[in-house]
């Protein structure tokens, strides 16, 4: 999965959910409920995500395992990126 | 409730709570609005719109034009009750749309409001639904695993039913009014606009421009701000924010209009 939207989604992440730390200081694949990522969190970051990428979350999306981790959203998002 | 000042009020305003979930959650900030506003020489009134707090109604009976007609009494009750004062609509999120279009049906009388503050104002009904389901949908996630409500498919399909946004029935006539309504259009309203958006940005979005622009060409003295927080409509507990008072009150101060008495 491309480094780059790995790098602009832990941006976002920090930028949108006001997280108070370094994008760099997210790992991929650690759970982000350890950032402080909750419920209404998620709102924010889907709304971020559909207007930051021009996508939009389908209801098949709205799956847990597809909010994980970084390494999940950027799978996630990579498949309705076009190629 | 009306947050009175001490002698008679330099301007008379109406606040206009966010719809769903986002009422509860604004509802501190607006109150601290209110009271800070009512020391600096404001008379305050707050109001829940029909279906929602403690009025009359559930929620399933309400409808945008019942809000509207809500919104417009309570602007006649003020402009009765402080006649010959400046009239203000201070709203948030689908209240800050409710204000703006009360502000345009009241133009022609001797109340009509002269100020108007739009905090993080809902510019498309369609999307500020399609927000909610989504609200819905992750909070499904998180209990569920995954969402088995319909999102957007669910609103297009517009199925007889009410919409329930997780307690907050939504009735066909709503669910319709909502997708029809939309703040990108001219405005009519003259008068001072304060527009202040509260987002993760600190730059303001070409829509709020837009909507500043319909302003300007309407007559309008527009004053828009980005404040970048967190949208404390959002949060789980209700949460102030004092920088949003400061700024509308910053502005309000710098109005001659408010000066003149």
């Amino acid at each position: 999965m491309s480094e780059d939207l790995k790098t602009s989604l832990k941006k976002l992440l920090v930028e949108r959910l006001f997280l108070g730390i370094a994008p760099s200081d997210i790992e991929d694949a650690k759970a982000l409920e350890n950032y402080g990522i909750d419920s209404v969190s998620l709102l924010e970051l889907v709304v971020g995500i559909e207007e930051k990428y021009g996508v939009s979350m389908e209801d098949g999306d709205f799956n847990i395992a597809n909010f994980t981790t970084v390494n999940a959203i950027a799978d996630c998002l990579g498949r309705r990126l076009p190629k | 409730m009306l947050h009175a000042p001490e002698g008679e009020p330099r301007l008379a305003a109406l606040f206009c709570h966010p719809a769903f979930d986002e009422k509860k959650s604004g509802h501190r900030a607006l109150v601290s609005c209110a009271r800070r506003m009512a020391l600096a020489g404001a008379a305050c009134l707050r109001m829940d719109l029909r279906g929602c707090g403690d009025s009359d109604l559930d929620h399933g009976e309400a409808s945008l034009k019942m809000w509207d007609e809500d919104v417009s009494e309570a602007i006649s009750f003020l402009g009765e009750r402080f006649p010959g004062t400046a009239l203000g609509l201070l709203g948030l999120r689908l209240g800050a749309s409710l204000a703006a279009r009360a502000a345009e049906k009241h133009l022609a009388n001797d109340a009509a409001p002269r100020i108007l503050v739009l905090w993080e104002p809902v510019l498309c009904g369609r999307v500020h639904l399609e927000e909610q389901l989504k609200r819905k949908q992750l909070r499904e996630m998180l209990t569920c695993g995954r969402a088995s409500t319909q999102g957007r498919g669910h609103l297009s399909t517009g199925s007889a039913g009410p919409l329930d946004l997780d307690g907050f029935l939504v009735s066909p006539l709503l669910r319709e009014e909502l997708m029809a309504f939309n703040l990108d259009r001219p405005r009519s309203f003259r008068g001072e606009v304060f527009i202040l958006q509260i987002s993760a940005s600190d730059s303001i979005s070409p829509a709020i421009s837009a909507l500043a622009e319909n302003y300007k060409k309407a007559g309008s003295n527009v004053r828009s701000e980005a404040l970048r927080e967190a949208p404390f409509w959002n949060q789980l507990d209700p949460v102030e924010c004092p920088t949003a008072v400061d700024r509308t009150l910053e502005w309000l101060e710098s109005l001659p209009l408010l000066k003149s008495r």
